[in-house]
């Protein structure tokens, strides 16, 4: 296998692991890996040797990803709002009640821009300007969404099963 | 509570969390959380956030990849790496000739092997060996490129961590020195497997070739497998496996050796980890590898 090829392989289960992350699904999950692989793949002579290869593949992912879902006709435009609105942080959770499983849930209900960032930050231990490149955002907006995210999660994780609501939580959910 | 204080706003909070914050700013922020414990208690919970992210899908990063997320698929002929992981996690029709093969190559270098032929034969069920080696090439196949991080600690501190991954597998763990063979070690980590601790060790030759000794706690063997029995896997590709248990420990030792460097280096390890208490009852493989040694 030629070097790059193999530089490549390297990455996916990281890949992978964010895919499944963020889409929740692993079927659909998966699918993107296997789009991101082929399309690195078919353009990998485009790659700077050098360069951060995890990073040029997670822009890959994030454009395919965009693509796929206008192709959906998700409503993006409308999670972008979300990110001007003022989030009040709530007091400190008195301890966490929730089964690690229901963050999954929770995850996915978050707007997908904040649970992009969360992941990016959170899971891939990426830098701020590093996930600002791959998402195409400035830096201040990589910072708000990753406050507004953890402050939502935050909350859900506070809440004693009790107060929580089955699926609807009160977070702001997509649209 | 937005923040309260001229010189730190919500950034540094985050940035504090991430480890993302120059030092001079970091002591700040630590001393005004120090005063103030509802935010030192956001600060406590987006931290275990993170670490929950990790606990929910960082066994994503050992699963066996499908056959469609795998490179050799679409550029001809991958790493036998890449295939055991594929022979023991997708299951399916795939399964059954390459897991015969195992068995087949296991009776055929006179091996004591698992039967596992006989007892797993077509069912889509992934056995404690299988598992086992799953994971064990996972890990060979994420740690051994790496060339920023292959372990957690140096051979320079040998000492703290054969410390730290005895208590963790809580059985002794031992590094045998491969010196002889031109591998010195390079340092180990603790893996998660399947629930429980498993480690790795790294060793490298002169020529930067890598190879990696797992060990795990034992599973509850199939009647009729014995303590030092070997089973080995080699690859086209030049990497190959052999996994074989000792005691309360399972081992696999991966590389990218020929059959023959394969089994002196297996024998080699073994003879280091033997509890002289319980003197094994020379198997099959002990002659073979004798044989390959000389």
């Amino acid at each position: 296998m030629a070097e790059t090829d193999q530089m490549i392989a390297e990455q996916i289960p990281r890949i992978r692991r964010y895919a499944r992350a963020l889409l929740g699904d692993p079927i659909r999950a998966d699918d993107l890996v296997q789009e991101t692989l082929l399309r690195a793949l078919s353009r990998s002579h485009l790659w700077q040797p050098g360069t951060d290869i995890r990073a040029w593949m997670f822009t890959i992912l994030h454009n395919l990803h965009v693509n796929n879902q206008r192709q959906r006709h998700v409503r993006t435009e409308h999670q972008e709002l979300s990110d001007d609105q003022p989030e009040m942080a709530t007091p400190p959770s008195q301890e966490w009640s929730l089964e690690i499983r229901d963050l999954a849930r929770a995850l996915q209900q978050l707007p997908e821009p904040q649970r992009q960032v969360v992941l990016l930050v959170g899971l891939e231990g990426m830098n701020y300007k590093r996930v600002a490149a791959i998402l195409e955002i400035p830096v201040g907006t990589v910072m708000s969404r990753l406050h507004r995210g953890r402050e939502s999660l935050r909350r859900f994780m506070g809440q004693g099963p009790a107060e929580r609501p089955g699926q609807d939580i009160q977070m702001r959910s997509t649209p | 509570m937005t923040t309260r204080n001229t010189s730190i706003d919500e950034d540094d909070f985050q940035a504090f969390v991430d480890g993302q914050l120059p030092p001079e700013q970091r002591r700040a922020v630590m001393a005004y959380l120090a005063g103030t414990p509802d935010d030192a208690g956001r600060m406590t919970d987006y931290r275990n956030l993170n670490e929950a992210l990790h606990l929910l899908y960082d066994e994503v990063l050992y699963e066996p990849l499908p056959n469609r997320l795998r490179v050799d698929r679409y550029r001809g002929r991958g790493s036998w790496l890449q295939r055991v992981t594929n022979w023991f996690g997708t299951g399916g029709i795939g399964v059954i000739p390459r897991l015969a093969g195992v068995v087949m190559l296991s009776a055929v270098s006179g091996f004591g092997g698992w039967s596992l032929h006989g007892q797993y034969y077509g069912v889509d069920v992934e056995t404690p060996a299988m598992s086992f080696t799953r994971q064990a090439a996972a890990a060979h196949m994420l740690f051994a490129p790496d060339l920023r991080h292959p372990v957690e600690f140096g051979a320079d501190q040998q000492d703290s961590l054969l410390l730290w991954l005895s208590e963790r597998l809580d059985q002794t763990v031992h590094a045998p020195t491969l010196q002889q063979l031109g591998f010195a070690l390079v340092g180990g980590r603790l893996l998660p497997a399947l629930g429980q601790p498993a480690a790795q060790l790294m060793y490298e030759n002169p020529d930067a070739q890598r190879i990696t000794l797992y060990i795990q706690g034992r599973w509850n063997a199939p009647p009729g497998a014995q303590d030092g029995t070997v089973s080995a896997a080699p690859g086209d590709s030049g990497i190959s496996m052999v996994y074989w248990i000792e005691g309360p420990l399972a081992y696999a030792l991966i590389g990218k050796l020929d059959r023959e460097q394969l089994f002196t280096t297996a024998k080699l390890v073994q003879q280091q980890l033997q509890v002289p208490a319980m003197p094994p009852a020379t198997p099959p493989s002990e002659q073979t590898a004798d044989k390959d040694a000389t």
